[in-house]
C-alpha cells in the first residue's frame, strides 16, 4: 500500500485550520466548533481511509489463459466492501489492453457498507502482440482529498502469437530456384573442408577418410571426422518499415507479414531446410535449421516491432535465394518517399538488371491493397520483360492469413 | 469557435476572475478602514490571480513561468499571513473585533484582517480561473459568511458558512460527480468530526483558561527580534508579550511600538498603572477585584489639552495622547484626582482609582487625556479591608518568612514600618541582577522563592512581587501595580512604549498608598550596573529608556550583525530548492525508474543507453524485459534530454510511471 499526499491540498488544509484556530472563541461557541471541526473531520477521514482499504476485497477472472489470435478474453472483476460502514471514495484502474479495444479504463467503487460490484469486459485479441488485461491499481481517497491510499496490482499479460498457416511443398521452390544447395540433402552433409577430430579407425569404414600421416607417425590407423556443412537454402528478410497509417489498418498488414515470415520458417525448419532470417535493415542474420530454433524465435515474435525505416538492402545481395516480406509501399509517395531511402519498385528494377532480384511478398494495409496490386502487376510485367524468375506476390489481409498460401505456394 | 472569439472569451474570463478577487477585497478594506500598504496588497492579489489564470489558460513557455510564479507568490502569501496570524495577539484581536462590531474598526489590524480576507479571495478566484462556477459560489459564500460571522458575531452566518463548506466538499471538484455516492462517503467523517469536536469542546469546558483547544507553536519571541515594533505583537497591556501564562512569566519580550505620547513637567518621572494585584495564590497574582472609588472625569474640546475648559493645566498635570491605533484603557497615577478627555473618547467609560479608565469598545488613535493630580491620597481604610492586603497568601513560604524576620527593623509603630521598607529597598539594591529572562524555576519552589534564593535575577515583576510578599510578611499592607514608568525629557515630553512597561509595589503607609521602587536598574545612577553585558534584550530595553550604555557605546562600531550573512544564503537556497523541485516535478521519479530499468537490463546483458543511445537500448531492453514499458520511458527520456518544447506532459509521465 502506498500513501500519496497532495501537497497543495495539505497546505490549504493547514492554512485554513490555522486561521480557524485563531478564530476560536472570538465569536461564541460556533467559532470554537469551527476551529476544531476541520482537524476532527480529517482524523475521522483518515480512520475511514484505513478501514476502507482493509475492508476492500476483490477477485478477477479471465475466460482464457492462452488466447490465440482472434480470440476473445472475457474479464470479470468482483469487488466487495466487507465493512458495514460506508467507505471512502475509491476507484479501480484497468490496464489498457490495446488501442483497438473499447473498454472502461476505470470503475468508481461503491461507497455503501457491504456493497459489491462486478465489472465485466470482453477483450478481443484481434492482432499479434502483448495484451495487458485486468486491474492495475485500486485507490481510496479520503474525504478532504488530501491523502490517498493506493495498491498496485500485478497485471496479467497475455502474449498473442502470430497465426501460422500450413504451407505446402511449393514453398521449397523459392529456395531451389535460386540455384543454391539442394534443400534437404545439402543441409546436413559432411563437409570435407571442415575438420573436427580424429578417431580410431573402425572396421567397415571407408578408407577415404584414413588419417595417413597419423598412421605413419603412430602406427595406429585413424579416421578423420569431418564437420557438417550448414549452409542456408533461403534467406527470409522481414522489412520492419513503420507504416504511416495507424490502428487496424497497420496492425493487419504487420500481422500478415509476421505470419508469412513464421509460416515459411516453420515449414522449412520442419523439413530441415536451413533458413536465415534478417530483420529490417539489420546486418545480423539468424540461422534456423531445426524446430527448436524456430520455437525459440516464435516465442519472441511478439517483440518484433515495425519501427525500422532502413531499407532492407540485405534482400538485394547477389548469390543467395532471398524472400523479402514487406509492408512497405512499392512506390512511396510524399512523406513516405522522404522517409524511405530507396523506393522498393526502383530497387527491384535495379536488381532485375543485375540478376539478383529477390522473391517478394507484399503485405500492404487493407486500405492500400488494391493500389499495391496494380503496382505489383506493373512490376511483374517489367520482370517478364527482363526474364526474371523471382516470385512476386501480394498477401491481402482482407482475405485472412490463408492468402499467404495463395501468394507463396500457388 | 473562431480565434478572435476565443481570445475575447479568454479576456472576459480573466477580467471576471480579477474582478471577483480584487473588488471584494477592496470593499472589505474600505469597510474595515484598513491602514497599511493597501496598494501592495491589491497588486499582489491581482498578480497572484493573474499568474494562476495564465498558468492554466495559455500554452507555451509563458504558462510555465506563470505557473511557477503563481506557486511562489501563493506560498509567499500563505507564509506571510500565517506568520502574522501566529504572532498576532489575541487581546488585540478581541479589542479590534469590539471596534469592528461597533462599526469603528480601522488601523493596521484592519489591514491584517484584509490580508486574511485576500487569501480567501485568491482561493475563490482560483476556482473561477478553473471555471468551477458552483464551487466558486459555495467557496465565496463559505468564506464571506465566515468572515462576516466572526466580525459581526452573528451565529447564523457561521452556520451558513458551515453549510456552504459542507456543500463545497460534497460537490468538490476532485471528488465524484455522483452526489449520493459522495454523500455516503463523507457521512462518516463528517458525523464523526462533529461528534469529536463536540467531545473536545466539552473536555475543554473544564479548562476555562485555555483559549484554543489546539495549541500551536508561538514564534513571537523569534519574530520580535527582527521586528520589535511590529504592531500585531503588542499585547493589550501594551508592553509586548510574556511567556508562561497561567503562572509568573519566566521572560518578557518588549515591543518598541509607541503607545502613548506624554507631556508633563520636565525631568519628571511618572508611574501610570492600569492594574492592581492583591491576591498571591502561591503561583501567580490575581487581579484586584476591588476597583476602588470612582474617578471623576470630564471632556474638553478638540482644540487640545491646554487650556483645559474649567481647569487650567497645572505644571504637574500629565497629558497623554494615544498614538497606537486603538487601546482599551488609560493608565493613571496614584495621585490622579481627575481625568479630562477629548470628545472622541468612547461613550462607555469606567473610571476607577484602582484600574484607571477602561473603554468599551477601545479608544481610537488620537484620544487625548489629562491626568490632573490631587494631594497625596490619605485615606483611612478599615482594618478588615487592609487585612486582605497584609495577607501573604497561598502556602506561606518558610524561607520568605525567615528572610522577612532577618530584615525586620527594631522599634514600634509607623517608624518601624518605615525602617523595614527601607531595609527591603536596601536588600534588593545589592546582589540582584536585572534581566528580562528570569530563568526557569524548579518544581518544588515558587517563582518568587526561586528569584529570591536561587536565581537572584529577574525583571520588575519579580522585584515588585518579592517586595510585596516581604512587606506583607512584615505585617504591612501592600499590593502590586502594573503599568508604565515614564521619565520626561527637558522639554517635558516622552513616549510610552513596551519598553516602559513596569511593575512596582504600593504600600499602605502612614494612612495612604505609596509606591516604592525596588527594581535596582530604575533607582540607581547607572542602570546598566545591574544587568549583564551579554544580556542583549535587557540592554536593549535599558538603552531605549536611559540612552546608550557607556561600554556599549564604544563597541557599537565593532558590532556586526551576522544575521543577514546567514539568512540571505539560506533564503536563496530555499528558493532555489523550491524552483528545482517545481521544475523537476514528476520527472525525478521517472528518471529513477529509468535508471532502475537500465540496471536491471544491464544485468541481463543489455548495454546501457550511455553506450547505445535510448532508442537502441529500448529495442534491446524490450526483448529481455517485455513487461516494462521501455519504449514509452525511453521516448520520454529522449524528450527530456533533447527536445525543445513541449516537454512531456505530467499525465504522460504519470502513465509511464504506472506502466
Amino acid at each position: 500500500m502506498r500513501l500519496r499526499v497532495k501537497p497543495l491540498a495539505l497546505l490549504s488544509f493547514f492554512t485554513i485550520s490555522f486561521i480557524l484556530n485563531t478564530f476560536s472563541g472570538l465569536s461564541g461557541v460556533l467559532s470554537t466548533l469551527l476551529s476544531i471541526l476541520l482537524p476532527a473531520v480529517l482524523v475521522c477521514s483518515l480512520v475511514q481511509l484505513v478501514y476502507s482499504s482493509l475492508s476492500f476485497t476483490f477477485h478477477q477472472t479471465f475466460s482464457n489463459d492462452h488466447p490465440l489470435k482472434g480470440e476473445v478474453v472475457r474479464y470479470e472483476l468482483h469487488t466487495a466492501n466487507e465493512s458495514i460502514l460506508p467507505v471512502a471514495e475509491g476507484i479501480c484502474l484497468f490496464s489498457a489492453p490495446g488501442q483497438l479495444n473499447a473498454f472502461r479504463d476505470s470503475m468508481p467503487l461503491s461507497t455503501g457498507g457491504g456493497d459489491s460490484q462486478v465489472y465485466t469486459e470482453e477483450i478481443r485479441c484481434a492482432y499479434r502482440g502483448t495484451y495487458i488485461i485486468g486491474l492495475s491499481l485500486y485507490s481510496f481517497k479520503e474525504s478532504l482529498g488530501i491523502f490517498q491510499l493506493e495498491e498496485t496490482i500485478e497485471r496479467r499479460v497475455f502474449y498473442v502469437f502470430p497465426e501460422l498457416v500450413k504451407l505446402n511443398s511449393n514453398i521449397e521452390r523459392l529456395a531451389r530456384s535460386s540455384g543454391a544447395d539442394q534443400p534437404g540433402s545439402a543441409a546436413s552433409e559432411d563437409d570435407i573442408t571442415i575438420f573436427e577430430y580424429i578417431r580410431e579407425m573402425q572396421a567397415g569404414r571407408s578408407a577415404r577418410r584414413i588419417a595417413w600421416k597419423r598412421w605413419a607417425a603412430t602406427g595406429i590407423p585413424g579416421e578423420i571426422i569431418h564437420g557438417q556443412s550448414r549452409s542456408s537454402a533461403l534467406t527470409v528478410v522481414l522489412d520492419l518499415w513503420p507504416l504511416e497509417c495507424q490502428g487496424a489498418d497497420r496492425l493487419a498488414a504487420e500481422d500478415m507479414a509476421v505470419s508469412a515470415l513464421f509460416s515459411v520458417l516453420q515449414y522449412l525448419s520442419r523439413e530441415l531446410i536451413p533458413v536465415t532470417m534478417v530483420l529490417g535493415g539489420d546486418e545480423k542474420r539468424t540461422l534456423i535449421d531445426s524446430s527448436d530454433d524456430f520455437t525459440r524465435l516464435y516465442d519472441q515474435s511478439t517483440n518484433i516491432i515495425f519501427s525500422d525505416t532502413r531499407f532492407p538492402s540485405s534482400a538485394f545481395l547477389p548469390g543467395q535465394a532471398t524472400l523479402l516480406i514487406t509492408t512497405r509501399p512499392l512506390i512511396g509517395k510524399g512523406q513516405e518517399n522522404v522517409r524511405a531511402n530507396t523506393d522498393l519498385f526502383t530497387a527491384f528494377e535495379h536488381a532485375l538488371t543485375r540478376g539478383c532480384e529477390p522473391h517478394m511478398l507484399i503485405c500492404p494495409p487493407p486500405s492500400r491493397a488494391d493500389e499495391e496490386r496494380k503496382y505489383l502487376d506493373t512490376l511483374i510485367e517489367r520482370q517478364a520483360e527482363n526474364g526474371g524468375k523471382a516470385r512476386l506476390a501480394l498477401a491481402d489481409s482482407r482475405r485472412g492469413a490463408e492468402d499467404i498460401i495463395n501468394a507463396l505456394c500457388s | 469557435m473562431p480565434f478572435a472569439h476565443k481570445r475575447l472569451a479568454l479576456i472576459l474570463h480573466y477580467l471576471l476572475a480579477l474582478a471577483f478577487t480584487v473588488i471584494p477585497l477592496a470593499v472589505f478594506s474600505l469597510l474595515v478602514r484598513a491602514e497599511g500598504p493597501l496598494a501592495a496588497l491589491y497588486i499582489l492579489t491581482a498578480l497572484c490571480i493573474s499568474c494562476i489564470f495564465f498558468g492554466r489558460s495559455i500554452k507555451g513557455p509563458v504558462q510555465k513561468l506563470c505557473f511557477l510564479l503563481s506557486v511562489l507568490l501563493g506560498l509567499a502569501a500563505v507564509c506571510i499571513v500565517l506568520v502574522q496570524v501566529n504572532v498576532s495577539r489575541r487581546s488585540l484581536a478581541e479589542a479590534w473585533l469590539e471596534l469592528a462590531r461597533s462599526g469603528r474598526a480601522f488601523g493596521f489590524f484592519s489591514f491584517f484582517a484584509a490580508e486574511i480576507y485576500a487569501l480567501f479571495c485568491i482561493a475563490q478566484g482560483n476556482l473561477l480561473c478553473m471555471k468551477k462556477w458552483k464551487a466558486f459560489i459555495l467557496c465565496a459564500l463559505a468564506a464571506n459568511s465566515l468572515c462576516a460571522g466572526i466580525i459581526l458575531n452573528v451565529p447564523a452566518l457561521l452556520v451558513l458558512s458551515l453549510l456552504s463548506a459542507f456543500l463545497f466538499f460534497l460537490l468538490s471538484p476532485s471528488g465524484s460527480t455522483d452526489i449520493l455516492r459522495r454523500l455516503k462517503s463523507v457521512s462518516f467523517p463528517l458525523a464523526g468530526g462533529i461528534l469529536l469536536s463536540i467531545a473536545l469542546m466539552l473536555l475543554n469546558a473544564y479548562n476555562p483558561g485555555a483559549a484554543h483547544i489546539f495549541k500551536t507553536p508561538d514564534f513571537t519571541a523569534f519574530f520580535i527580534r527582527f521586528a520589535p515594533s511590529f504592531p500585531l505583537i503588542r499585547d493589550i497591556p501594551g508592553y509586548g508579550i510574556s511567556m508562561g501564562e497561567g503562572e509568573m512569566p519566566s521572560s518578557v519580550t518588549l515591543s518598541n511600538r509607541t503607545l502613548f505620547a506624554v507631556r508633563g513637567e520636565p525631568y519628571s518621572v511618572h508611574y501610570l498603572s492600569a492594574t492592581k494585584y492583591v491576591v498571591w495564590n502561591g503561583v501567580f497574582w490575581l487581579e484586584d477585584t476591588n476597583e476602588g472609588d470612582l474617578l471623576p472625569y470630564g471632556y474638553f474640546g478638540d482644540e487640545g489639552i491646554a487650556p483645559l475648559p474649567g481647569a487650567a493645566l497645572s505644571g504637574s498635570t500629565l497629558a497623554l495622547e494615544l498614538v497606537e491605533d486603538f487601546y482599551s484603557s488609560i493608565p493613571i497615577e496614584l495621585n490622579t484626582e481627575r481625568v479630562e478627555l477629548s470628545s472622541d473618547a468612547p461613550v462607555k467609560i469606567k473610571a476607577t482609582r484602582n484600574k484607571g479608565l477602561r473603554f468599551e469598545p477601545s479608544a481610537r488613535r488620537g484620544l487625548k487625556a489629562a491626568l490632573i493630580p490631587g494631594a497625596a491620597s490619605t485615606s483611612s481604610e478599615d482594618a478588615s479591608f487592609l487585612s486582605t492586603y497584609a495577607n501573604p497568601g497561598g502556602e506561606r513560604s518558610l524561607r520568605i518568612s525567615a528572610l522577612a524576620r532577618d530584615l525586620t527593623a527594631d522599634g514600634t509603630g509607623p517608624e518601624k514600618d518605615r525602617r523595614y521598607i527601607q531595609n527591603l529597598l536596601d536588600y534588593f539594591s545589592t546582589g540582584y541582577t536585572y534581566s528580562l529572562q528570569a530563568g526557569k524555576k524548579q518544581k518544588k519552589e515558587s517563582a518568587i522563592e526561586h528569584f529570591l534564593f536561587t536565581e537572584k535575577k529577574g525583571f520588575c515583576l519579580y522585584f515588585a512581587s518579592a517586595f510585596v510578599l516581604l512587606a506583607r510578611e512584615g505585617g504591612i499592607p501592600a499590593r502590586m501595580a502594573e503599568g508604565f514608568r515614564v521619565s520626561l525629557d527637558e522639554k517635558g515630553s516622552g513616549t510610552i512604549s513596551g519598553n516602559n512597561a513596569h511593575a512596582w509595589p504600593e504600600v499602605y503607609l502612614d494612612g495612604a498608598w505609596r509606591l516604592f521602587e525596588p527594581t535596582p536598574a530604575f533607582t540607581q545612577t547607572d542602570p546598566f550596573a545591574y544587568s549583564k553585558n551579554s544580556d542583549s534584550e535587557t540592554k536593549r530595553q535599558l538603552e531605549a529608556l536611559f540612552g546608550p550604555a557607556p561600554a556599549a557605546a564604544k563597541k557599537t562600531g565593532a558590532l556586526i550583525n551576522w544575521t543577514p550573512f546567514f539568512a540571505l544564503p539560506a533564503a536563496g537556497l530555499a528558493l532555489f530548492s523550491i524552483i528545482r523541485v517545481l521544475l523537476n516535478r514528476g520527472t525525478k521519479k521517472l528518471r529513477r525508474k529509468a535508471a532502475r530499468l537500465v540496471r536491471r537490463c544491464r544485468k541481463k546483458g543489455v548495454p546501457g543507453p550511455e553506450i547505445t543511445g535510448w532508442t537502441a537500448w529500448a529495442n534491446a531492453a524490450c526483448i529481455v524485459n517485455p513487461k516494462a514499458d521501455v519504449h514509452e520511458i525511453s521516448r520520454i527520456m529522449i524528450e527530456l534530454a533533447f527536445s525543445e518544447k513541449p516537454l512531456p506532459t505530467a499525465e504522460r509521465i504519470r502513465q509511464a510511471l504506472r506502466g
